[in-house]
């Protein structure tokens, strides 16, 4: 068994391939797998993984109630525990550097962001309204400056990891996903009533259906 | 070698005698420079492997990038697979007309129909063959033609509509195959009936198959994509719920057990491995030993602090004040002391111990010393009672007793 593979899942990181490639190789052997599974069931955890090829980690064995009760306080704060995260990703996103998906493995990098800002005065006034959520930002900084203490701030919190220090390219890490899932979890519980957002679109086709229809269609 | 099969050849080394020009041409359009470079241009312009594209500028043939395309497998974005319905239309007519004239008993005009109908059955597995490998090759290589994300999706979008179609035109290849074999069979053309199902027929449930690995692969990145658009519509949902309720902090949901694992955040355990002071395996007490330098001095204790000084009291106490027990030898010490000072001259210090019994547990030499020592501090005469020796130069005065007595000028 691989003892940092142990460590970091003790340590309850998320093991993917862009943070934690060594050991997330190690996982990809079946055999060390499930020696890691019978470790953890020791002490009542199990490997888990955050969809079917997603970041390893260590789940509890069981969920009893005060499991429940930890992600219930975890929803009930949930601009404490996730706000942050959601927040500076989104603004990355509305940024659309080299389109990005923020799916694990893209790449960001700092000057792209810099540029898209200082060519957007609405990007640069929504980063200034968000220093207050960004660890050691500060109005009188300049843009660059937030935003590289806004990947630190995604990078202290797991969502990226530091890809090229000359480039300042930041890399989407597995963990990102835990967060998808929190968000489609509070999505499909309708938290957000339907009348405060307008993001919808008219028709959620499959689009391989949709596809396949334009062929039939076609003579 | 036919006049035909030379004429290839010399096509081919013309080719070759231009290769870097031709390899150039793959990559881009060509255009004139020095003499020899004009002069290979024009030759292979001559023979058509040159097309022109603009003044003096020259692509290489289609056909012929083609095939070096497939070849290499590099294949340029959203390139369209080949469509077989036309060659098979063509193979369709061909097999009409040969079926005529061998009815006809042209047979000459026959030979040469299936000639071109068997370059047309030829070709369209051959088209079949080149869809499958690079529709493979850019799965494989996550559509590697293009780097921009969306610009991968929207390729794949656009294949799973071709492989639909794609693989309908397999299907009428079955429909075909089968026609054909049935009227080669009427016909007695048993050759043409061979030909259909072992160039097509016999391959076409392998075709079928891989076309439908390659859509569910293609169907599952589109899901993936789907995924990916709501994700990020969720993200940005939520942020801008964030920024319009300021106040709110979350919401009080019902958890399951069921729920997805990934709501459940793992918790670290911090670990720190203690070392075992106990080990005394040289490795693990020279770490222990490195350990411990690293650790910072120890402070000085700061001095207690003085407790407030009030008035004094002195408190007596009934319980009896702790009385020293007698020392045998001090009482016996202070009785000689007692009795040398009324003037009794020299006292054998042995025959004083000797007459007591609570001496009885010291040895004379220690008493000897004891007593001695003490008498002659205190001022009294004390003489050795020395030994006779019969050495002539003795090193050592040997005694075996002390004698005492008051000082004479005291005594006076």
């Amino acid at each position: 068994m691989n003892a940092n593979v142990l460590k970091l899942l003790l340590a309850g990181q998320y093991i993917c391939p862009y943070r934690y490639r060594v050991e997330h190789d190690a996982l990809e052997d079946e055999e060390e797998r499930e020696a890691v599974d019978q470790w953890l069931s020791g002490i009542n955890l199990r490997l888990a993984r955050l969809g079917e090829e997603g970041a390893f980690f260590a789940a509890p064995a069981y969920i009893g109630q005060e499991e429940i009760n930890r992600v219930k306080t975890e929803l009930r704060r949930f601009r404490d525990e996730y706000g942050p995260a959601v927040l500076l990703l989104d603004f990355i996103r509305q940024t659309d550097v080299s389109r990005v998906q923020l799916s694990p493995g893209e790449h960001i990098a700092l000057y792209e962001l810099e540029a898209a800002v200082s060519q957007s005065s609405t990007l640069e006034t929504q980063l200034k309204s968000l220093v207050s959520v960004i660890s050691n930002a500060a109005l009188r900084s300049t843009n660059r400056e937030n935003l590289r203490r806004l990947l630190d701030h995604l990078e202290r919190d797991g969502y990226v990891v530091l890809a090229n220090k000359d480039s300042g390219t930041y890399q989407v890490t597995g963990k990102v996903e835990q967060l998808y899932a929190v968000l489609q979890f509070l999505g499909e519980h309708k938290v957000i009533p339907e009348t405060e957002v307008d993001d919808r679109e008219v028709a959620q086709e499959d689009l391989v259906d949709r596809a396949a229809t334009e062929e039939g269609e076609a003579p | 070698m036919t006049e035909r099969g030379d004429q290839v050849q010399r096509l081919l080394s013309s080719l070759a005698k231009h290769a870097d020009l031709v390899a150039e041409a793959f990559e881009g359009s060509v255009s004139g420079g020095d003499k020899a470079r004009n002069a290979a241009i024009e030759s292979l312009f001559t023979q058509g492997v040159l097309k022109p594209y603009d003044e003096d500028t020259y692509r290489l043939n289609p056909r012929l990038r083609e095939f070096m395309a497939d070849h290499f497998a590099s294949y340029h974005a959203f390139q369209a697979l080949r469509r077989v319905t036309g060659t098979q239309q063509q193979a369709r007519e061909q097999w009409e007309e040969l079926r005529r004239l061998h009815a006809a008993g042209a047979v000459r005009d026959a030979v040469r129909l299936h000639a071109a109908l068997e370059d047309s059955i030829v070709d369209v597995a051959y088209a079949i063959e080149h869809n499958l490998a690079m529709l493979h090759a850019l799965i494989a290589t996550q559509y590697g033609n293009v780097d921009d994300l969306s610009s991968k999706l929207r390729q794949n979008r656009y294949y799973a509509r071709q492989v639909a179609t794609f693989l309908k035109d397999v299907q009428n290849i079955d429909v075909f195959v089968e026609k054909v074999a049935e009227e080669a069979l009427a016909a007695g053309l048993l050759e043409v009936r061979l030909l259909v199902t072992r160039r097509l027929g016999a391959k076409r449930l392998q075709w079928t198959s891989q076309i439908k690995d390659a859509q569910s692969v293609i169907s599952k990145r589109l899901f993936e994509a789907k995924l990916m658009e709501q994700r990020l519509r969720l993200l940005s949902r939520f942020a801008l719920w964030l920024t319009r309720n300021r106040t709110a902090d979350g919401w009080d949901l019902a958890v399951e057990p069921e729920d997805s694992d990934a709501l459940f955040r793992p918790e670290g355990l911090q670990l720190r491995p203690q070392p075992d002071v106990a080990d005394t395996d040289p490795a693990a007490w020279d770490g222990l030993l490195e350990a411990v330098k690293k650790l910072p001095a120890p402070r000085a204790e700061p001095p207690a602090p003085k407790e407030p000084t009030g008035p004094q009291w002195l408190i007596e106490e009934d319980t009896p004040a702790f009385t020293e027990p007698a020392d045998p030898q001090r009482a016996a010490l202070e009785d000689l002391v007692e009795h040398l000072s009324v003037g009794a001259g020299w006292v054998s210090l042995l025959d004083w111990k000797a007459e007591r019994e609570e001496l009885a547990g010291v040895s004379d030499e220690a008493w000897l010393m004891f007593a001695g020592l003490q008498l002659k501090g205190s001022g009294f005469g004390v003489r050795f009672v020395e030994t006779r020796s019969l050495d002539a130069y003795p090193i050592n005065e040997l005694f075996h007793d002390i004698e005492a007595q008051l000082q004479m000028a005291e005594a006076a």
